[in-house]
């Protein structure tokens, strides 16, 4: 079972209608940039913050935007990892 | 050791080479009590070095300002890289990337205007906001032309310039600019500072008009800015 969770040291923050992962700390010496996200990759995020596998964020999307369908959801969430893949660790773990 | 006024606020250098003293020679003030005090250290010297190949008075400079800077976001004040220039009291600000423009368009604008054109700081002026509104203040940095002084003036627009075929000039939105603003300034890397910064930043581009502008190198282009910039101060 994989894991996904946002790498210490990221943090998220609204400005204006959007929002904006930066880099701290630790993390700020290798990346000194920022991501912009929309509402939805926010949601996504703050998910992801306390450690979340891809079935289940799937699942939560599923219940939250009700004209998904389980593969677009599927999609866009491949899409948003791969974009968000600096500030996101995947840890194996034990079912 | 020596104290300086930098955005209005006293600030302690702790240094090892005289350039640095030198540099800040119409900044400096007899006060005593610094603010706080920055100082830099041999192996951060060393690294700058590395990345600017430059002379370590040169290179502690560079780390002195870029230290004060982050030290002044709890002063509400950060560095801002771009060119700003006063008129009638107002001033403006030009960002564009390294090497496209903005030491242009400053002299476009003293062709335009003359002396009531006066320049605040040709690379990286100080931002701060008193009293709800947001001041440009000159630096001792000001880039390889030397260009401002120890002045500051409320900030009445931002222009993100492209060298273009043709004058064209547009009011932008803040989700338009926010990338190529945040460019221009100086992240912070600790927490605590970064989300004060950002707070700044999200007020500056809330606050102040932002444009973006493709031009030619002619007075025209000047002269639209100016003009633009101007009108836009009206809300």
């Amino acid at each position: 079972m994989k894991v996904y969770r946002t790498k210490k040291g990221f943090i998220i923050r609204s400005m204006g209608d959007e929002y904006l992962i930066v880099a701290v700390g630790e993390a700020a010496e290798t990346f000194n940039g920022f991501i912009r996200t929309n509402r939805t990759g926010a949601f996504f995020w703050y998910e992801l913050e306390k450690g979340i596998t891809k079935e289940d964020l799937v699942r939560k999307m599923l219940d939250k935007y009700e004209d998904l369908d389980e593969e677009k959801a599927n999609r866009d969430l491949d899409t948003y990892l791969a974009r968000m893949a600096v500030a996101i660790d995947v840890e194996e773990r034990a079912e | 050791m020596f104290c300086m006024r930098i955005a209005d606020v006293t600030v302690g250098v702790d240094h090892r080479y005289e350039y640095v003293r030198e540099l800040c020679r119409d900044y400096l003030t007899e006060s005593a009590e610094p603010a706080f005090t920055v100082s830099v250290s041999d192996t951060e010297i060393m690294d700058q070095i590395m990345t600017s190949e430059c002379s370590r008075g040169y290179a502690e400079s560079l780390c002195v300002f870029r230290k004060l800077c982050l030290r002044l976001v709890r002063y509400d004040a950060f560095l801002m890289h771009c060119a700003v220039i006063a008129v009638d009291g107002t001033a403006y600000a030009f960002a564009a990337p390294s090497g496209t423009g903005k030491t242009t368009h400053i002299r476009l604008w003293r062709e335009l205007l003359g002396d009531r054109v006066t320049v605040v700081n040709g690379d990286k002026p100080v931002m701060r906001f008193v009293d709800g509104r947001l001041i440009a203040y000159g630096t001792p940095w000001r880039g390889k032309e030397e260009l401002g002084g120890n002045v500051s003036y409320p900030l009445g627009g931002i222009c993100f310039l492209e060298q273009g075929a043709e004058n064209v000039i547009r009011k932008a939105g803040m989700s338009e600019i926010l990338p190529r603003a945040l460019r221009q300034l100086l992240l912070p890397k600790d927490g605590e500072t970064m989300e004060r910064f950002l707070t700044l930043a999200e007020r500056m581009l809330r606050t102040v008009p932002c444009y973006e502008m493709r031009c030619t190198v002619s007075t025209d282009a000047a002269e639209l800015a100016y003009r633009t910039m101007k009108e836009g101060l009206n809300g």
